[in-house]
């Protein structure tokens, strides 16, 4: 079962422990928007922690962060627009973190928005656009891009 | 667990706004495991990583242009493409046809899935293309071009096959037809593709019949050497009655992978026809792969 919280006002708590051994402690109705969490939490395997040693305390936190404002607020208009603020990172590296976390802990909204956001980085735009967003190098000759460009045209024959 | 080692946050409220954690680590360490370490043994991170990539691919259905465009990146990204994208792709427009030509299952809902299929003869950005593009008719100057929806029918191929090779399984999708200027008749086109095709009675017969290779026609799909079924003596009856074109104007090329790939004249229809007269459309529906897509109006996205 959870661990009860100090006060006696207080909804249960789960503590969930990062892969570098951050404990973070949240109110099941906070951690059971990962339905990976909630299952652990019906399945009453939570005593002393859930250990999730595939995230790190860093981006543990900040899906934590997500997870208590969707489920705290109702307004859609405040969640869209916290959604933006949320995925706003300069940091290309922990966007991609948070797909593979929204992943494994089966957050659905999370993952949508993640998976969302990196995708308008990709359709629509050209392959040197690609390669600029996301900082990646050309290692084919030139013949081999021509070659590669006359095998993937066809998608755009309409 | 000593307490003094421990390091518990509190999260109560949505007034925690958790911006920067509170006492954690700089926002750029990234050590240890898990999601969120440094894999410095591993380049492959981030957009590179193909479980990253299969995730954000499948919130947009496998789009194939941006599938096609991403390709093209970089050596990576393609062999991603080649392995995993592409494969999703025909998995997600064809699950059921996918599973006959693999022999891997379809997944039941409520069952844990299978293992995908790793690998399909003639590569899977091949049997993309052969999913989503018309060839056209290089012989009527009809020019290739995308279709996102198209029926593939396991009944069709068997009208394709001569009786000897009737136990071959063979989907050949419905004709696509064309107008063609200055012509009279409609042009169709269609494209196919053969299950296990190094062990079927076709390919026997044609090595058999030391059918030569054709010099100056090669598979639209994967670019490999192709026969044609005509020089051989394979072509049936049955098939040009299947798709209504004049006795004996057709051509149909098989590739040494397995694909197909033909056009012929479509015979004018009388108001009184049907479009198959003769053989039955009777399909079962198990028999039939349609290529759409899962969005409302039944249309690939492109």
């Amino acid at each position: 079962m959870a661990s009860a919280g100090s006060g006696d006002e207080k909804a249960a708590t789960v503590t969930l422990i990062s892969s570098d051994n951050e404990h973070f402690e949240v109110p099941e109705a906070v951690a059971t928007l990962s339905q990976t969490i909630r299952h652990m939490i019906e399945d009453g395997c939570t005593d002393g922690g859930v250990p999730l040693p595939n995230v790190t305390g860093r981006i543990l936190a900040k899906v934590l962060e997500y997870c208590n404002k969707h489920a705290a607020a109702s307004d859609k208009d405040e969640l869209e627009k916290f959604d933006k603020a949320f995925v706003d990172i300069d940091d290309q590296a922990t966007l991609f973190d948070l797909v593979m976390a929204a992943n494994y802990l089966d957050i659905r909204g999370m993952l949508d928005l993640t998976c969302q956001t990196i995708a308008d980085m990709i359709k629509g735009k050209s392959v040197e656009e690609i390669r600029e967003t996301f900082n990646i190098k050309n290692d084919f000759t030139p013949e081999e891009e021509a070659e590669i460009r006359r095998e993937n045209q066809w998608a755009f024959d309409d | 667990m000593s307490d003094g080692a421990r390091k518990t946050r509190r999260f109560f409220g949505a007034s925690s706004s958790g911006a920067g954690g509170s006492g954690a680590g700089s926002a750029s360490y990234r050590g240890g495991v898990g999601i969120g370490a440094a894999r410095v043994s591993d380049v492959n991170t981030g957009i590179l990583d193909e479980n990253v990539l299969a995730l954000v691919f499948r919130s947009i259905n496998f789009d194939p242009k941006a599938l096609c465009t991403v390709a093209r990146v970089s050596r990576r990204l393609r062999a991603v493409a080649e392995r995993v994208l592409w494969r999703e792709l025909c998995i997600s427009r064809a699950p059921r046809m996918v599973a006959s030509l693999t022999g891997v299952p379809v997944g039941v809902a409520g069952a844990p899935a299978p293992p995908p299929p790793g690998r399909i003869v003639g590569g899977w950005p091949a049997l993309a293309k052969l999913l989503l593009f018309c060839c056209g008719a290089a012989s009527a100057a009809v020019p290739g071009h995308f279709t996102g929806v198209s029926r593939f029918s396991k009944t069709s191929g068997r009208s394709f096959l001569s009786r000897r090779c009737r136990g071959d399984l063979l989907y050949v999708s419905d004709p696509c037809e064309h107008a063609v200027p200055g012509a009279a008749d409609d042009v169709g086109a269609y494209r196919g593709v053969f299950r296990g095709f190094m062990r079927s009675r076709t390919r026997a017969c044609l090595v058999g019949r030391r059918a030569a290779l054709e010099t100056r026609v090669r598979c639209p799909y994967c670019g490999a050497r192709v026969w044609s079924m005509v020089a051989a003596g394979l072509v049936p009856r049955s098939a040009w009655r299947r798709l209504g074109a004049y006795e004996g104007r057709l051509e149909y090329y098989v590739c040494v992978s397995g694909h197909l790939h033909g056009n012929c004249w479509l015979a004018r229809l009388t108001s009184s026809d049907g479009e198959h007269d003769g053989d039955s459309d009777d399909d079962d529906d198990d028999d039939d792969a349609s290529t759409e897509g899962r969005s409302d109006d039944g249309h690939v996205p492109s």
